[in-house]
């Protein structure tokens, strides 16, 4: 099991990365649904390791890869909007909460 | 007989609530146009009121203005007729006294606790004396503001406060225990304060008010202690009760002496006695008939009245009584003096009338207070009398400073003789009141108080001479034109019939009054009021009299000599003046001008009323300025504004701090949101082991 968790630390840290460090929103989207990704091959991993016979994990990531899908719509309707808003998909110049 | 006397000083007091109410009404339907009740009397010299109503309603306005109109008519004579029937309420009350009848009202008013607050008044011998004087004196001083307040702007408002006046002094006099005495006695202050300040627009009279009305409430101050002390250790507000009390077992300790000294406190703040005298002349600024009403007869008269009525707690202290006298002996010269050299005639009048009231509070010290009545009783007519004299001249000339008046005999016959008549009897001169009077004080000083009497001596003497100083310069020599009075159209004539009819009845008085309580008569005063025997005054040595009487003529000769004869008037040759400038003011009576240039310093120290008023505002109002500045620019502006600033500073600056924290850029929030799953996480996967 080790390597598989180790794949999906990989794959979580990879996302948090990208959306730390990008100024693109599209980048930052996808790095986003990488660490979903992780967290999908985290469910089954542990489903497989605890309950064998249950197939719950299979079941919940088909589930989350799911809610990704609409999620990644609603994340590009907004960057759609802050495009037409700010003329750039670049999230450093979306900065109106500033105090 | 009770209601009857509740009547006495509730007359005036409806007068006084239907003319304030009427004044009101009138004034809030906006019938008296925008300067209130002033309206009518102005309006037909001035058109301004009326013709800026539209036209369409000058009908209506008309109508209103005729109610206007009928209200400030009938304003003073109704007054006049409620202190005319208060007075004859009291008459009613006083035989009826004398009848043998106890003529006594008392009720509880509240309880607060154990303490029973009582409503008592009572009439006695003392109070009928009393109510004679203030209900005869009121009635002929509305009488005369009838006249002399005619056309005045606020004349239903002055009306209003005389009455109310009336009304509060009634109930002073009548006032059976120390809480309607009180209550009554800061009603005549709050009276006294409308009354000067009814001219409120000029700022001397407002201030004036309001000296009178701070300085006389630092004695009042000490009376509600006294109050209180008497309450504390007898338990009771009424007269009787307090007396037995005080006579036996007697005052414990200090407060013996204590209390009287308190209560005197009051009495030395309203009749103007050393050091609180300075609110007296400067209250010279309300109109002449309040100022004989108010501040020569009756208010002032408050105060020697307070310390007669409450004599049984002087009684067993003969300390106090000491000071009562050295108070009233000091306040009679010392003002005798000041009066030598005023120069306006009120002022004059006000400073005689301070050393008046100083002879009978030396007439209490010294343990006669008989006598100290008498001499009010005199005195409120002859005073009351001088003082309506001024007004008429003031009223006829409008001017009250004697350097611009002269040989007003010819011209004001009436006011001049009931004037003489007044002078005389203030400087003692038999057979006038003040004489009679004046030897019932000095003779019972003869018995035991030579100091007081060697005072008191020298003030007769003053006051003859001033008194005649005034009469000489304003009546006798030639008449003195001063530009813009006559030469604007109106020769200065006799005041009318409403107001001399006062003068001769005052006059009458003056001269009349002091037969009867006169020793040769066997003081039929005395006797017809029911003072007893120990309250009658002794017959003092015949030298006193002789003493008197001559100190008195010499004033007067002396006065003729530097007055009324050639030249009597500094000339306004430029020389002299460019020479002595100030000194030599045109018209001012030559002798003035000749003693200062004598005197010196001194007559300058005497003219300033030995800086009294000067010390006062250096060393008690300056400061308490000072102090209130010092409140009011450095501790409010400063500590306390600082306070309220500092904490909005305070919350300004840490949001301000906070708010950097909000950077509006995604990825700090993500960065923030990572680093508080890991410290969690961290924490959780601690605790789990």
């Amino acid at each position: 099991m080790t390597p598989v968790l180790i794949l999906s630390g990989i794959l979580f840290a990879i996302g948090v990365f990208g959306v730390l460090t990008r100024r693109n929103a599209i980048t930052m989207l996808v790095s986003v649904e990488i660490m979903m990704n992780a967290a999908n091959l985290n469910m089954v991993a542990f489903s497989r390791l605890y309950h064998p016979e249950l197939m719950t994990g299979q079941v919940l990531a088909i589930f989350g890869i799911g809610i990704a899908a609409s999620e990644a719509a609603v994340g590009l309707a907004l960057i759609l909007t802050i495009y037409r808003r700010y003329g750039s998909t670049d999230v450093d110049r979306a900065d109106l909460l500033k105090g | 007989m009770g209601g009857l006397l509740l009547a006495i000083p509730l007359v005036p007091l409806a007068v006084f609530v239907v003319l304030l109410v009427g004044g009101a009404y009138l004034r809030l339907t906006g019938a008296a146009g925008p300067r209130g009740v002033a309206g009518a009397a102005g309006a037909a010299a001035s058109p301004g009121a009326v013709a800026a109503e539209p036209s369409a309603t000058g009908g209506q306005v008309a109508v209103v203005d005729q109610r206007v109109v009928a209200l400030r008519a009938a304003a003073g004579w109704l007054s006049v007729a409620g202190v005319a029937a208060a007075l004859a309420f009291g008459v009613v009350a006083l035989v009826a006294f004398r009848g043998g009848a106890e003529v006594a009202l008392s009720a509880t008013w509240f309880r607060v606790g154990s303490l029973e607050v009582p409503f008592s008044l009572r009439m006695d011998g003392l109070q009928g004396l009393m109510v004679i004087v203030v209900g005869g004196v009121s009635v002929l001083v509305h009488l005369f503001s009838v006249g002399y307040m005619h056309g005045d702007r606020d004349v239903v408002l002055y009306f209003a406060e005389l009455s109310l006046f009336s009304a509060a002094m009634l109930l002073l006099v009548l006032a059976d225990d120390f809480f309607v005495l009180y209550m009554a006695w800061e009603l005549v202050g709050a009276s006294s304060y409308l009354l000067i300040s009814h001219y409120f627009e000029r700022p001397a009279a407002a201030a004036a008010g309001k000296k009178a009305f701070l300085t006389t409430r630092i004695g009042d101050v000490g009376l509600l202690l006294g109050i209180f002390a008497l309450v504390r250790i007898t338990g009771s507000l009424d007269f009787q009760t307090v007396f037995a009390h005080a006579t036996e077992p007697g005052l414990p300790g200090a407060w013996r002496v204590a209390v009287p000294l308190l209560i005197f406190m009051g009495a030395v703040g309203k009749s103007a006695q050393l050091p609180l005298h300075v609110w007296l002349p400067d209250a010279m600024e309300g109109p002449t008939p309040v100022s004989a009403l108010i501040h020569a007869a009756t208010m002032v008269a408050a105060g020697v009245y307070l310390v007669a009525r409450t004599y049984p707690i002087f009684v067993p202290a003969p300390e106090a009584l000491t000071v009562v006298g050295w108070i009233g002996a000091l306040t009679a010269l010392t003002a005798a003096t000041v009066g030598l050299t005023q120069r306006d005639i009120k002022k004059v009048l006000a400073y005689s009338t301070i050393s008046q009231l100083g002879f009978m509070v030396t007439a209490l010290g010294a343990g006669v207070p008989a006598a100290a009545m008498f001499q009010l009783f005199t005195h409120a007519w002859f005073k009351a009398l001088l003082f309506l004299a001024a007004g008429s001249v003031i009223h006829a000339t409008g001017r009250q400073v004697v350097d611009e008046l002269g040989g007003l005999r010819r011209r004001m016959p009436i006011t001049a003789v009931t004037f003489a008549a007044g002078a005389l009897a203030l400087a003692g001169i038999p057979p006038f009141a003040g004489f009679w009077s004046k030897e019932e004080i000095l003779g019972a000083l003869a018995g035991g108080h030579p100091v007081f009497l060697g005072m008191l001596l020298v003030a007769t003497f003053f006051t003859a001479f001033y008194i005649f100083r005034l009469l000489f310069v304003v009546f006798l020599g030639p008449e003195v034109e001063a530009e813009g009075d006559v030469a604007a159209g109106a020769p200065v004539r006799e005041s009318g019939p409403v107001m001399w009819v006062p003068l001769v009845v005052l006059a009458l008085a003056a001269l009349g009054m002091g037969f009867w309580g006169a020793g040769f008569l066997g003081y039929p005063l005395q006797k017809s009021l029911g003072l007893d025997a120990g309250q009658a005054p002794v017959a003092g040595p015949w030298w006193v009299t002789v003493v008197a009487v001559t100190l008195g003529l010499a004033g007067i000769v002396l006065a003729w000599l530097a007055y009324a004869r050639r030249p009597a008037r500094a000339g306004a040759a430029a020389e002299t003046v460019a020479e002595r400038p100030g000194r030599v003011r045109p018209g001012r009576p030559a002798f003035d001008a000749r003693l200062e240039d004598s005197l010196g310093w001194t007559y300058r120290l005497v003219d300033h009323a030995y800086y009294v008023d000067a010390l006062y505002t250096r060393f008690l109002v300056a400061p308490f300025v000072g102090m209130a500045r010092f409140l009011a620019r450095t501790v409010d502006a400063g500590l306390i504004d600082g306070i309220v600033n500092g904490v909005a500073w305070l919350v300004t600056g840490a949001g301000g701090g906070v708010r950097r924290l909000q950077t509006g850029q995604v990825r700090d929030y993500v960065a923030a949101v990572t680093v508080g799953v890991i410290v969690v996480a961290a924490l959780v996967i601690g605790a789990l082991g």
